[in-house]
């Protein structure tokens, strides 16, 4: 191993573990067979989330009538989506929102993007009415780059080098990655997810999210997950929501496009939705300082 | 003091539509123009300047004499997916977006004849085709209009795998791109 995979490796392991509330709720909201009680269970061990549940519940955005006073009441309102949606922006936001030179990331896009693959996924499994627990779907729409939070600071030392090599052999620009720096972005998200400890199609997506036919695994729930994110993800790219110095040098599995009944004008529309999406929940939670 | 008065017209819905009568030193004042945004101006001091353009498109039109100008990001091509969007965003589709751009030019003094127009962005995902080739789709869509009214494109920067940052100085009427790290002028 060269150094820097050694400290690629080492970055990794040295990662804060993910809040146990947040890991905690995200295996919760992956479960159909979840009861309200459990989810109240998780969050009100956590005083400032149950804080900041209650008050979003009663903010001005959602103008109920009444105010809501039981966490009880607020999980039962907000459903699995908005919550994480808190719930990260709690206790994850600052990992993700951080300026990466690398990938050309100004402070802040990197949670715009992974926030449109997150509705995005949703919207999609939606539209083809396919039940994934949605909190799942959520959570791998957002956390699928997680790999370049740490992979940021390697790129941005040889990025040049893994550009023209992409561009010279008309290869991914991930792949690059992995020639040039020993990993790729989807790599190193696959560790930080087992790290994490999340549930496999969380770790799954992570890994396959720029080639989901790679995906050899025979749960049908996984493929599901990793195929809808990586739609997502390609359609929020080319509407550059985030998007870095990579640019658009990956591949569309076209055989998804027939399976998932994606028309020219769907396609469109759920692009208008996605980011007006995405508006709403900046102002809910604050604006990001990002490009667009 | 060197004063710089002028108009700088920002536009990002209809409803916020609104004249900002402005008086800054003289030195540069960058103005983010966002996805589904346009933005015109002819205060010499003014930077216009958006970022990450993908498969969207990023359209500046400048008037020498007058020094005015305008930089539109559109994300889409045809406002029919979306009419209740296009009333409320008019910047997000090609149709409603680009004809508006000319005319709020041309409210600030930009004449149809000296208006030097660039084009950059159309970028696609590698051997996309077909329903997911927006870029594509939206530079078509660009070139038909611009011909129906008898429009030249100056300068482009098109297509390929790259995300662009895209800038119009107001005073110079320079454009640059920002790609792959690198500033190119266009």
């Amino acid at each position: 191993m060269t150094v820097e995979i050694v400290d690629i490796v080492e970055s990794v392991e040295q990662l804060p573990v993910l809040p146990g509330t947040t890991l905690r709720l995200i295996n919760i909201l992956s479960d159909v067979n979840t009861s309200i009680d459990q989810v109240v269970d998780a969050i009100r061990h956590d005083q400032n989330l149950t804080a900041q549940v209650l008050k979003l519940c009663n903010s001005a955005y959602f103008g109920l009538s009444r105010q809501i006073v039981s966490l009880q009441d607020a999980v039962t309102y907000l459903g699995a989506t908005q919550l994480l949606q808190l719930v990260f922006s709690v206790h994850c936001k600052s990992t993700f929102s951080k300026n990466q030179e690398g990938y050309g990331l100004l402070a802040g896009m990197l949670w715009k993007h992974s926030n449109a693959v997150a509705i995005a996924s949703e919207k999609i499994a939606n539209h083809k009415n396919l039940k994934p627990t949605s909190g799942l779907l959520f959570t791998a729409g957002l956390l699928h780059d997680i790999g370049k939070v740490i992979l940021d600071q390697a790129l941005s030392e040889h990025y040049q080098q893994v550009l023209e090599l992409a561009e010279t052999e008309q290869i991914r620009f991930d792949e690059a990655e992995k020639i040039v720096l020993g990993f790729s972005h989807e790599d190193i998200g696959q560790m930080i997810a087992n790290k994490w400890q999340l549930p496999e199609e969380i770790v799954a997506t992570t890994k396959y999210h720029h080639e989901s036919e790679n995906y050899k695994g025979n749960d049908d729930q996984v493929a599901l997950v990793v195929e809808v994110v990586h739609i997502a993800d390609s359609l929020v790219m080319m509407l550059g929501i985030g998007i870095g110095t990579d640019g658009l040098r990956y591949r569309i599995n076209e055989n998804l496009i027939n399976k998932y009944e994606l028309k020219k004008d769907y396609i469109d529309r759920l692009g208008v939705e996605v980011l007006a999406s995405l508006e709403k929940i900046e102002k809910l939670y604050g604006d990001q300082n990002s490009g667009s | 003091m060197n004063k710089q008065d002028g108009i700088c017209l920002h536009l990002s819905d209809r409803k916020s539509m609104s004249y900002t009568e402005a008086t800054i030193e003289n030195s540069v004042t960058s103005i983010t123009v966002d996805i589904a945004d346009m933005v015109v101006s002819n205060r010499p001091g003014d930077k216009l300047i958006t970022y990450s353009l993908g498969s969207c498109i990023g359209l500046a039109v400048w008037d020498p004499q007058v020094r005015a100008g305008g930089l539109l990001h559109y994300m889409l091509p045809d406002s029919s997916v979306s009419p209740d969007k296009a009333k409320d965003k008019p910047f997000m589709f090609a149709d409603t977006g680009i004809p508006l751009l000319f005319k709020s030019v041309y409210k600030i003094g930009g004449d149809k004849k000296r208006l030097i127009v660039k084009v950059a962005g159309g970028s696609q995902m590698m051997d996309s085709k077909g329903v997911f080739n927006i870029g594509k789709r939206n530079y078509m869509v660009l070139r038909k209009l611009l011909w129906k009214n008898n429009v030249i494109i100056d300068a482009e920067d098109v297509g390929g795998f790259e995300s662009r940052t895209m800038s119009l100085d107001i005073a110079t009427g320079l454009v640059t791109i920002k790609k792959n790290k690198r500033i190119i002028e266009l």
